[in-house]
């Protein structure tokens, strides 16, 4: 008997050490292989302030996030904390954790900059807490720019128009070793950079009605398949999967069209020296702003420990540093005058860029039907990009689609 | 309970684990898939809506879907009938034991044995447009590059070679286990009556052949409709739509799209599919 109860008792607290009250699970997804390390240092930290929780942090690449938190949803065994970007946050917002219950909203919500409030106040909901706000932007290789003896504009003001930025593209791939022009990612996000700069935009101002298909919008298209059918973005990129960033970072790309996230896995570039040049400009400067969030879930194991998380990872003391070792913007509004000490400015460049961004745009991508579209989207340009259909009819098909989505 | 009742319920309660694990496992999700067909549901929010035939109807007016289930049609056509050839044509050839021949076989198949993503990755590395072996030795040679996996033709044709070259390793092995289960007394018998090597073919291998060819082609049809990994990485479906198979596209429209009902109408129609041509396969094969 006496056996038994030992047993028993070791059972229990095994069992007890497995699960504590405090513990949390959170899904941490990473773009760069830097991401992974620094985020491990302020789990430690965390764990440390707070001695009775351990965090159980479980990595994904950026590709399955959104796989990996479907499932868990879907299963009810949704973590604690995620690391989510835009299009998830309106996805999980039916069954997001309310943090308005444990902090006071209005103090907490006036910490962030103005943009990135429409993703986490919903009512008088607070679905989660922004960690950076991300843009758009144009990496170039400074060798092939020096070789072909073009010069990059500096000052954003006097940006390259898009006849320019061709121009200086045509002269760099005739006349450097870079064998691309132009590495582009493979997102609609990306391709939106073009739309808005000419003009376009996805939703009217009632967010009720898509008004893509425009003579802006057309005018982006037609520009970015003549880009990729002239050769200046290498045909794998958009049609077989061939990684972008892998060209440019391997030195073959002469630009890449990208965002600032990139900065921290780019400072390990050592073949050959790179920059960022401002977005170009057609009808007005634009770039895409967007943003990393943490979020709980309403049926998670310990939604007080994950809010308390969320707030200790968005606070002043923690983000910012934070937000320095992974070379990202901060979404607190105090983080304006953050240094990193390298890359200041290249910092300053997206920070001018998006400071011009009509707030339309971002008002586009935090309608829930954005996130719905970004495939359907995407598939309509490759089918322009291999002809089997017109920019017109593509702008044509993505407006009813978007319009049906809206109702 | 007598020993006649007893004798009816023992084989059942065998039956039982087996039962449990089919029911739990593949019943179940069938059946919640088939019900799940019939909501506007999604993973947030469960089930959702009930819409009827709704998603089956919509399957009618959704061209990406039509042209996904004409890939998996020609893609099955053309690499059943590729495997089919090229593994008894091997099987024939390397059927006497020698060194030469064992080496040969191992050789053949060594891709079987391989993980479908690494076969992907290594074709990709082979035939990327890119960055592509193949294009870097044509440009190296003064050639013009070919456009591999950026036309939808070119692509097919290496989605295809790629799925026969990881797959006629298999099914080779199965064929020699078929042709030397054939009794060489027939063959001497054949040749004593002065019969070509190609009659012999045609009059003995093959006839005695049929159970294997069968099961071969059962085999190769289903695991080619299941088609996925090789296809994900080499061309992830591209270019545009050009190689999309119907398992990616239910993938796509569960994931991506995050459309989970939807994509459970495809694979009931998926399901519906396999079930026919089980059935027919299997009438032939009893008629044989």
């Amino acid at each position: 008997m006496k056996r038994v109860s030992v047993v028993m008792a070791i059972m229990l607290a095994f069992l007890g050490s497995a699960w504590a009250a405090g513990d949390i699970q959170v899904v941490w997804f990473t773009e760069a292989p830097t991401e992974q390390g620094i985020f491990d240092k302020y789990v430690q930290m965390y764990e440390k302030a707070n001695p009775g929780t351990k965090v159980q942090v479980t990595y994904v690449p950026f590709q399955q996030l959104t796989q990996k938190l479907q499932l868990m949803v879907a299963g009810d065994t949704p973590p604690d904390v995620a690391r989510v970007v835009t299009a998830n946050i309106a996805e999980f917002d039916p069954v997001a954790l309310d943090l308005s219950a444990y902090i006071n909203p209005d103090q907490f919500v006036n910490q962030f900059l103005p943009s990135q409030v429409p993703y986490i106040k919903k009512g008088s909901r607070i679905i989660g807490a922004p960690l950076d706000v991300t843009a758009n932007g144009l990496f170039y290789n400074k060798d092939c720019f020096d070789q072909a003896g073009v010069k990059i504009p500096t000052n954003p003001i006097q940006t390259w128009t898009w006849e320019q930025w061709h121009s200086a593209m045509d002269t760099v791939r005739k006349n450097s070793k870079c064998r691309f022009a132009l590495s582009y990612d493979f997102t609609t996000y990306r391709f939106s950079t073009l739309l808005y700069e000419a003009g376009g935009r996805y939703i009217d101002e009632s967010g009720k009605k898509f008004v893509v298909d425009s003579p802006e919008s057309l005018h982006a298209l037609n520009f970015f398949n003549e880009l990729f059918q002239d050769g200046y973005i290498s045909k794998g990129q958009w049609l077989s999967g061939e990684d972008p960033s892998n060209l440019f970072r391997s030195g073959l790309s002469a630009m890449y069209m990208s965002g600032n996230w990139n900065l921290s896995q780019f400072a390990q570039i050592t073949n050959f020296k790179w920059g960022v040049v401002p977005l170009p400009k057609d009808k007005i400067r634009s770039t895409v702003p967007g943003g990393k969030f943490v979020m709980g879930f309403r049926n998670s194991k310990n939604p007080a420990e994950a809010a308390r998380f969320i707030q200790w990872i968005t606070s002043k003391e923690i983000n910012l540093p934070f937000s320095k070792d992974n070379m990202v913007l901060s979404a607190r509004k105090d983080g304006k005058t953050l240094k990193y000490g390298q890359f200041d400015d290249e910092i300053a460049l997206y920070l001018d860029d998006l400071s011009v961004t009509p707030a339309y745009v971002g008002k586009d991508w935090s309608n829930p039907a954005m996130a719905k579209m970004n495939t359907f989207i995407r598939d309509q340009i490759v089918k322009v990009l291999l002809g089997q259909q017109t920019a017109k009819q593509a702008l044509e098909i993505i407006q009813t689609e978007g319009d049906k989505q809206l109702k | 309970m007598t020993y006649r009742l007893r004798q009816k319920i023992v084989p059942y309660l065998f039956l039982i684990p087996n039962t449990a694990i089919f029911s739990l496992f593949v019943l179940l999700p069938m059946v919640y898939g088939l019900i799940f067909s019939l909501y506007n549901g999604s993973f947030v929010q469960g089930f959702g809506r009930f819409v009827g035939l709704a998603n089956y109807i919509q399957l009618g007016r959704d061209q990406t879907f039509q042209t996904s289930l004409f890939n998996t049609f020609w893609y099955v056509v053309v690499v059943v009938s590729l495997v089919l050839v090229l593994s008894l044509t091997l099987a024939v050839l390397l059927r006497q034991t020698s060194l030469g021949s064992s080496i040969a076989r191992i050789g053949f198949y060594l891709p079987v044995i391989l993980s479908p993503v690494i076969v992907g990755v290594s074709w990709r590395w082979m035939f990327s447009t890119d960055l592509g072996v193949i294009n870097a030795l044509l440009t190296e040679w003064g050639r013009t590059p070919i456009p591999w996996l950026t036309d939808v033709h070119w692509a097919q044709m290496v989605v295809v070679l790629a799925s026969v070259w990881s797959m006629t390793g298999f099914y080779m092995v199965l064929f020699i286990g078929g042709l030397n289960t054939i009794p060489p007394e027939l063959y001497e018998a054949a040749e004593i009556d002065g019969a070509t090597t190609r009659q012999q073919f045609w009059r003995i291998t093959l006839p005695l052949l049929t159970p294997t060819t069968l099961l071969v082609t059962i085999l190769a049809t289903i695991n080619s409709f299941k088609a996925f990994e090789i296809i994900l990485v080499l061309t992830n479906g591209g270019p545009g739509d050009g190689t999309k198979l119907l398992v990616q596209n239910i993938y796509q429209t569960a994931f991506d799209a995050s459309n989970p009902s939807y994509a459970s109408a495809q694979s009931v129609v998926l399901f519906v599919i396999l079930m026919l041509l089980t059935f027919f396969q299997t009438r032939l094969a009893r008629e044989n």
